[in-house]
């Protein structure tokens, strides 16, 4: 893509926005898809902090096996989650690392790729009714015919949190 | 050739003298008389020839004087009538005028002439005047115009009667009159009325400057009286004489000069032959002739010599004439003289020839009696003493003769008690060479026999070499085809070099490839670490665009964007990767492949040069294979032409010993030929009687 057209996008977006607001009815929400393996996952983009690659892993010793361990990210330490082994019991061989936001927790998930923020309408997620306990994932939206889980990162806070006391 | 009847030697030899003497006698005799003969006519010939020749110079001098003469004249004539002559018109006076060729006469009436104031027409006062101091004679002519001539008017000319010859004139045909038309002075000989004179015509001019006549003075050529008896007194032997005959046109034939006959015409005389023989001298001029004239008195026909000349300013032909008999007077003698001789002659041959062959016969004959016996086979009588005691040719002759019969004598005994022998030796001989003959014939037979086996081997030989030749031909082809695939191995295992060297290079190459694929592998690795670097860093904004809300919606766009191309740029070089990842398998199939093509070529190449070794020794093989056939072709060829030269030595021994074996026959037929002539010879022997 070209300036020219770079610029004509961004015209028709602040256009758009403007009609938008004029007709506001539904919240959209800005998912980030990422990939573990060839799988597709989303969080909330907001949710998110940001994706480093390639930073140095340090290992932890006693922790659940989910943990991968430590990255150094600019003096935070921040713990970093092996997905693929909470959902498949399996160790994820990636180098990117998604570091979440949170005030007090320092937390990072290890994925394989990042695919794109995607603006989903609230009308195009579904979400997980479950009576029991907080599910993993929140619920899932249809993204070109995908069908893709928003992981409930708050859970899987909550799991850190009860895993670490348990130890 | 056959004598029908016998003459004896002693008759051959008298008629033989006799023969050749009169032979040579009356060879010489006549041979003498027809040179005599034709030296006394060359004789006479000349000297009538220098007769004529004497006399035509003679008449020629004359003629000139007279000429000179008549100029003179022509002078003192013309002094009397230059520049005093004129014409009276008042006193005309008539003629008949006659011409002097044809004798016409016309009537003409002209003016009278006077010459210093004297008529001088048919007046002759003046002519007879000068006639008298120049002699000759003098005319005085006056022209006239119908018809054209000059007329004779005072004249000294007589007719034959005696009379003046006036009123005869000049016709204007006649060169005189032509002359004196063109005013000049005519010189020369001319028909004046009746004969030839020695002239001048001069014309005589009036007072206007006109031809009025013409002053005439001549001289009667045949009146030049020295002259005339200076001809006649020439003669040539005792009855030979010397005349003028007339050559003009009118007058031809005419004697001019003549001892006799002066006057006379004798144009169509005829000699005993019936020839017009002065008719004859009058056409040829000059020449000579021998003619049987009859003589105009007698009527004896004598033969004359003539010898004649001409004379063209006179017109005269000068004949000197010679008795024929008179000149070969002395020839006549000269042969009655041979004759007397040539009789003597014969007479003493005869003598001197019957003495000679009487002598040489009785010798002959002796001779002849003794070889009469010997042909009968006696050799016992010898030639007479008398004979041999001869001290001539004969007697040598007879001596020999006797000594020919005393050798053949005892050669005939010899031969009679050789004969004896060599009869013996012969029959031996015949007995041997018939036996050579028969060992001679079995030779001939094994010898054709060892040809003909020759000639086969020869010819087998011949078809051997012949082969030999061919598998020589075909090992020096084959040699060059080995030549040739040795070369082309030769080349192949050069090219199979390449090719290694080539592979080799190839594989190299490959290998360099597969590096430099590698290092761009690496550069793609970077190329995509920094796109996914990028890409994360594009999420990053993009999430901080997100967390930034509105505000941060266009930089979100923009985060997406580069996000994007991040996104891009690792699909790209993925697809890098992709073909890097197709091209290393290309490269390493590439390197195998090769490889194993360096492997076969590595094989081909070993093969190759063990086919060369192969074919290396196949060319030692066919060198010496080669070097072998032209070897043995030689050896064929020495051996067929050795074989060649044993055949023809061979055929030469069989044509010897066939030659040998006919010479054999040649001698065992001679040898009994031999021995029957050696028979014949002591039969023939047995007859002569030797003592």
């Amino acid at each position: 893509m070209d300036n020219d057209e770079l610029i004509a996008k961004l015209e028709s977006s602040s256009g758009e926005g403007e009609d938008t607001l004029s007709v506001e009815e539904e919240i959209i929400h800005k998912l980030l898809i990422f990939q573990i393996d060839d799988r597709k996952y989303a969080v909330y983009a907001d949710l998110v902090k940001e994706i480093v690659i390639n930073h140095d892993l340090y290992f932890i010793p006693f922790v659940p096996p989910y943990i991968t361990g430590l990255i150094n990210r600019q003096g935070q330490p921040y713990t970093v989650f092996d997905l693929k082994m909470l959902f498949t019991n399996e160790r994820l061989q990636a180098s990117k690392v998604m570091i979440m936001k949170s005030d007090s927790d320092f937390i990072a998930f290890m994925i394989t790729d990042v695919a794109e923020i995607s603006g989903i309408p609230s009308s195009g997620i579904n979400l997980v009714v479950s009576s029991e306990t907080e599910s993993t994932f929140i619920g899932s939206c249809n993204l070109r015919g995908e069908e893709i889980f928003i992981i409930n990162v708050q859970e899987i806070y909550n799991r850190l949190a009860n895993d670490l006391q348990n130890i | 050739m056959n004598i029908p009847f016998r003459v004896s030697i002693r008759h051959k030899i008298l008629i033989g003298s006799i023969g050749i003497a009169t032979i040579a006698c009356l060879s010489i005799a006549m041979l003498s008389y027809i040179k005599a003969g034709s030296i006394i006519d060359n004789a006479a010939e000349q000297g009538l020839t220098g007769v004529t020749n004497h006399l035509l110079n003679l008449c020629r001098t004359n003629y000139e004087l007279s000429q000179k003469t008549v100029n003179y004249n022509l002078n003192v004539a013309d002094f009397f009538v230059k520049g005093k002559t004129e014409l009276r018109y008042n006193r005309p006076i008539r003629y008949d005028a006659e011409d002097q060729i044809t004798h016409a006469k016309t009537p003409v009436t002209i003016p009278t002439m006077a010459v210093e104031g004297t008529f001088v027409s048919n007046s002759f006062g003046l002519v007879d005047r000068v006639t008298d101091m120049i002699g000759g004679t003098v005319t005085i002519f006056q022209r006239m115009t119908r018809p054209n001539g000059l007329l004779r008017i005072s004249t000294s000319v007589k007719r034959k009667d005696g009379s003046r010859a006036v009123g005869t004139y000049i016709p204007e045909s006649s060169p005189v009159y032509k002359t004196i038309m063109r005013r000049e002075t005519f010189r020369g000989n001319a028909f004046v009325v009746n004969d030839w004179y020695i002239t001048a015509y001069k014309p005589i001019i009036g007072a206007g400057n006109e031809i009025i006549g013409t002053i005439y003075v001549g001289i009667k050529q045949s009146e030049m009286d020295v002259l005339r008896n200076k001809i006649l007194s020439v003669k040539h032997g005792a009855s030979g004489s010397t005349y003028v005959i007339d050559d003009h046109e009118n007058s031809r034939g005419t004697l001019v000069i003549h001892s006799s006959m002066e006057g006379t015409n004798i144009l169509d005389r005829k000699d005993a032959d019936g020839v017009a023989y002065v008719r004859e001298i009058c056409s040829r001029k000059n020449g000579s002739g021998v003619y049987s004239i009859p003589d105009p008195v007698s009527g004896d026909v004598r033969t004359k010599m003539l010898q004649y000349r001409h004379l063209p300013e006179m017109g005269w032909i000068i004949v000197a004439e010679g008795d024929y008999d008179e000149i070969n007077s002395p020839l006549f003698s000269l042969r009655n003289t041979m004759i007397v001789v040539g009789i003597l002659c014969v007479i003493f041959i005869v003598v001197l020839g019957t003495y000679f062959s009487n002598s040489v016969s009785s010798v002959v004959r002796n001779i002849v009696n003794r070889i009469k016996l010997l042909k009968e086979g006696d050799f016992s009588k010898d030639i007479p003493d008398e004979d041999m005691a001869r001290n001539d040719e004969f007697g040598v002759m007879a001596h020999h003769f006797s000594q020919l019969i005393q050798n053949t004598r005892e050669l005939l005994g010899k031969v009679r008690q050789t004969t004896e022998v060599l009869t013996e030796s012969i029959q031996d001989l015949t007995i041997s060479s018939k036996e050579i003959s028969s060992t001679s014939n079995q030779q001939a037979a094994a010898v054709k026999e060892i040809v003909s086996t020759m000639e086969d081997s020869d010819s087998l030989s011949k078809k051997v070499a012949s082969r030999i030749d061919e598998v020589a031909r075909i090992a020096n082809q084959t040699k060059e085809f080995v030549e040739k695939g040795f070369s082309l191995i030769k080349e192949t295992l050069e090219k199979m070099d390449d090719i290694q060297n080539t592979n080799a290079e190839n594989i190299s190459g490959v290998r360099s490839l597969g590096t430099q694929i590698e290092s761009i592998w690496e550069v793609v690795n970077i190329i995509n670490g920094i796109a996914d670097q990028t890409k994360i860093i594009a999420f990053n904004a993009e999430l901080e665009a997100s967390a930034a809300g509105d505000a941060g919606k266009n930089f979100q766009i923009v985060a997406s964007e580069v996000r994007r191309l991040a996104d891009s740029t690792v699909s790209s070089t993925n697809e890098i990767r992709q073909k890097i990842d197709e091209i290393q398998r290309s490269s390493d199939n590439l390197v195998l492949s090769t490889e194993r093509g360096t492997e076969r070529i590595r094989e081909g190449w070993e093969r190759s040069t063990k086919l060369r070794e192969v074919f290396d020794e196949i060319l030692n093989s066919a060198e010496v294979s080669a070097a072998s056939s032209e070897q043995i072709v030689a050896s064929v060829n020495q051996q067929v032409s050795a074989f060649e030269q044993i055949l023809l030595t061979l055929r030469q021994i069989s044509q010897g010993i066939d030659d040998f074996v006919v010479s054999t026959r040649a001698t065992t037929s001679a040898s009994e030929s031999l021995k029957e002539t050696s028979e014949d010879l002591k039969a023939s022997l047995a007859k002569y009687i030797l003592s």
